[in-house]
């Protein structure tokens, strides 16, 4: 044996289960981190989307307010609000983070939407002609009983005054009748200022009814509110897909993360059975008959066992920390040593006699071999091996 | 008819929010607007450095002008009444027939009309670069060299600040019952009761829809067939922007076409175009005395 080699693999085994642990500990940090961020986004996301389906609500509200007064600003602040909304929604951050179709939804959102904002202004527009038509309408039958017209006339215009309420009140009725009794206020109008108004309003009144309903018609097939359910429903997709991955990921840590542990107790084990092993040798060597002396790598003794102490004289404590060069004495050769010091540094084992020092300054003859320790090709200390001789012979 | 009778009791029931609000303020930066003021009145923002925002727009009566169509660069007529540029910011969209859906848009527009300013906002900027002292004050607000988006923002916050508050209308909504006279109050209510309210109403008293011009047939003394440029569609012919009715007696001539110059005239114009009625001389009366308590005064910016 020329040199003791020590750091065996079997060592390492503890710190690549340990790194991993950390690795894995890193990871899930990163990862909850990642994914509390998501969620908020998420949650924010998801929030406006659930506004835009509150404010396509409000819009549909209005359309249910047809033939009345209707406060346009309301309509004007919604669409603002809306608007706004969708852009926030247009935006880098999100748009990438959820799904990667997202950016095409949004623009479906634009395109749906300015078809329903340019629908509104239509009903606006419709709206008003009809409204005033039923102020005028009114007014006019309030005062029907001062007006000088027959009393055939004045039945075709009560006639039309209950088909126009029907309308208002969407009753099905015949637009064809309404039609004809307007067609003949308009062959019995001449240049009356009275019968003109009366027939405007009403010959309007049925273009604009008829107007509205295409209107609505067309408001029924506008994919608005389908888009935004569709994009809610795609992020609702999303989210549980997110807790799935989540779930998965920290069951996968827990299963690791309990395999690490059972390595490590099995390792621990190990270590545990080689401590008392190393107990025992220790004992050996304590008690052995030989002179033992353990330093670092620059020979600074680290460790010297009972047999020293009691040979030569001194005290673990005084020991410790000094350079092996405690003991040399003068009654070697300078050759002897500097042959040790080359063997030794070469990483070879020496072998001989030598004559050292006792604290009290008597020689002593001492059989020695002094082994490197060897730890990953370097030298990590040595290991002095001392016989005394005079008690041998 | 006695449901028309429930009818109108339902709209008064809808009216107990009274159907115009007074105007407030919107907020907007001091020293931007400060600086759109100044570019406003500057022709440097035309091609041939004649015409400026202000050419059209006099800020010192109304916000418009008195001529029926405006006159643009090289002396060349536009083909619509120009509209007053208080309380634009309120509008739901620009111009008569909505082109521009916002301030930014229509300055844009305005700049770059080959009649109007007739000019490119890129060419605006350079000049404005190589100008003694526009490009410090920029460079005051946004630290960075002018850009288009710049030219555009202070002019728009400017016309954010043109809000002219506390007409007596207002005031009287706000509760000072005699801030109006007994007569306005009763033009108030026929306003309201007689149909016009339909599309006048909300904070800017219209401003806010697009409606047909006239229930007869098509009456038009401008080459603009209104909506139609914009869409298209043959139901838009002749549909125009309801313009807001506030300082109304200072925006003469009157209609997109700038037919007339009389409020008297304008409301008997609508009760025949709009409303489809006759209206007695009195009921006129008293809906031009309410007209004029919609005058509010000057934007602090302006004093």
């Amino acid at each position: 044996m020329n040199a003791i080699i020590v750091g065996r693999k079997k060592l390492d085994f503890f710190f690549i289960l340990i790194s991993f642990f950390m690795m894995m500990l890193i990871f899930l940090v990163i990862y909850v981190n990642k994914s509390n961020r998501d969620m908020k986004y998420y949650t924010i996301y998801h929030k406006e989307i659930k506004n835009l389906s509150i404010l396509d609500q409000k819009i549909e509200n209005t359309l249910l307010k047809k033939y009345r007064y209707i406060d346009y600003d309301e309509l004007q602040d919604i669409n603002h609000e809306f608007q706004s909304v969708l852009k926030f929604l247009d935006n880098e951050k999100f748009l990438y983070k959820f799904d990667k179709n997202l950016k095409n939804k949004i623009a479906l959102l634009y395109t749906a939407y300015n078809q329903k904002e340019s629908l509104i202004e239509e009903f606006k527009a419709t709206n008003a002609r009809p409204t005033n038509s039923i102020h005028y309408l009114y007014d006019l039958h309030q005062s029907i009983e001062e007006l000088t017209i027959s009393s055939d006339e004045k039945r075709l215009f009560l006639n039309i005054f209950f088909q126009i309420e029907q309308l208002v009140m969407d009753i099905p009725n015949d637009l064809s009748h309404l039609q004809a009794d307007v067609d003949k206020i308009n062959a019995i109008k001449q240049n009356n200022k009275l019968y003109d108004y009366f027939y405007q309003h009403t010959r309007l009144f049925i273009k604009d009814i008829e107007m509205m309903k295409n209107i609505l018609k067309t408001n029924e097939q506008l994919d608005l509110y389908n888009t935004i359910k569709n994009i809610s429903y795609e992020l609702e997709k999303y989210s549980a897909q997110m807790y799935e991955r989540q779930y998965t990921i920290f069951l996968i840590f827990i299963i690791f993360g309990c395999a690490n542990l059972i390595l490590l107790i099995v390792n621990y084990k190990k270590i545990y059975k080689l401590v008392q092993n190393l107990f025992t040798f220790k004992y050996v060597i304590e008690k052995s008959e030989n002179i033992i002396i353990i330093t670092d790598k620059n020979r600074k003794i680290e460790y010297v066992n009972e047999t020293f102490k009691n040979t030569l004289g001194y005290r673990k404590e005084e020991v410790v920390g000094q350079q092996d060069s405690l003991i040399a004495s003068d009654l070697m050769s300078k050759e002897t040593y500097e042959n040790i010091n080359e063997t030794l540094l070469a990483g070879q084992k020496w072998e001989g006699e030598l004559i050292s020092r006792k604290k009290d300054g008597s020689p002593i003859y001492e059989k020695t071999s002094i082994v490197p320790i060897i730890n990953k090709d370097k030298i990590q200390g040595y290991l002095f091996i001392k016989f005394e001789r005079m008690r041998s012979v | 008819m006695r449901f028309i009778l429930y009818f109108i009791l339902s709209f008064t029931l809808l009216w107990s929010k009274e159907p115009i609000s007074p105007l407030e303020t919107i907020p907007y930066n001091e020293q931007k607007a400060q600086l759109g003021k100044e570019l406003f009145s500057d022709p440097i923002v035309s091609q041939d450095n004649t015409v400026s925002c202000a050419t059209c727009h006099l800020l010192s009566s109304g916000g418009d002008n008195d001529i029926v169509f405006s006159f643009g660069i090289k002396g060349q007529m536009g083909s619509m009444n120009a509209p007053t540029v208080f309380n634009s910011a309120l509008n739901f969209k620009q111009f008569w027939d909505g082109r521009a859906k916002d301030l930014a848009d229509q300055a844009h527009q305005v700049i770059e009309n080959p009649v109007e300013m007739g000019d490119n906002i890129y060419d605006i900027v350079k000049r404005l670069r190589k100008d003694k002292h526009y490009p410090k004050k920029f460079h005051d607000i946004y630290q960075e060299e002018i850009a288009k988006e710049h030219l555009i923002e202070v002019l728009v916050e400017f016309e954010r600040s043109l809000i002219t508050l506390d007409a007596p209308f207002d005031l009287y909504l706000k509760g000072e019952s005699n801030a109006i006279s007994q007569e306005a109050k009763r033009g108030y209510e026929l306003f309201k009761s007689k149909g016009c309210i339909l599309c006048h109403n909300g904070r800017n008293i219209g401003g806010n829809l697009f409606n047909r011009f006239g229930i007869h047939e098509a009456n038009n003394h401008s080459k603009s067939l209104g909506r139609y440029e914009v869409t298209k569609k043959e139901e838009d012919k002749y549909v125009f922007k309801v313009p807001s009715l506030r300082n109304i007696e200072l925006t003469a001539p009157y209609m997109h076409d700038g037919r007339v110059t009389s409020l008297e005239d304008a409301v008997k114009i609508m009760t025949d175009y709009q409303l489809g009625r006759e209206m007695k001389q009195e009921d006129i009366d008293a809906i031009v005395e309410f007209l004029k308590s919609l005058t509010g005064k000057l934007p602090q910016i302006l004093r």
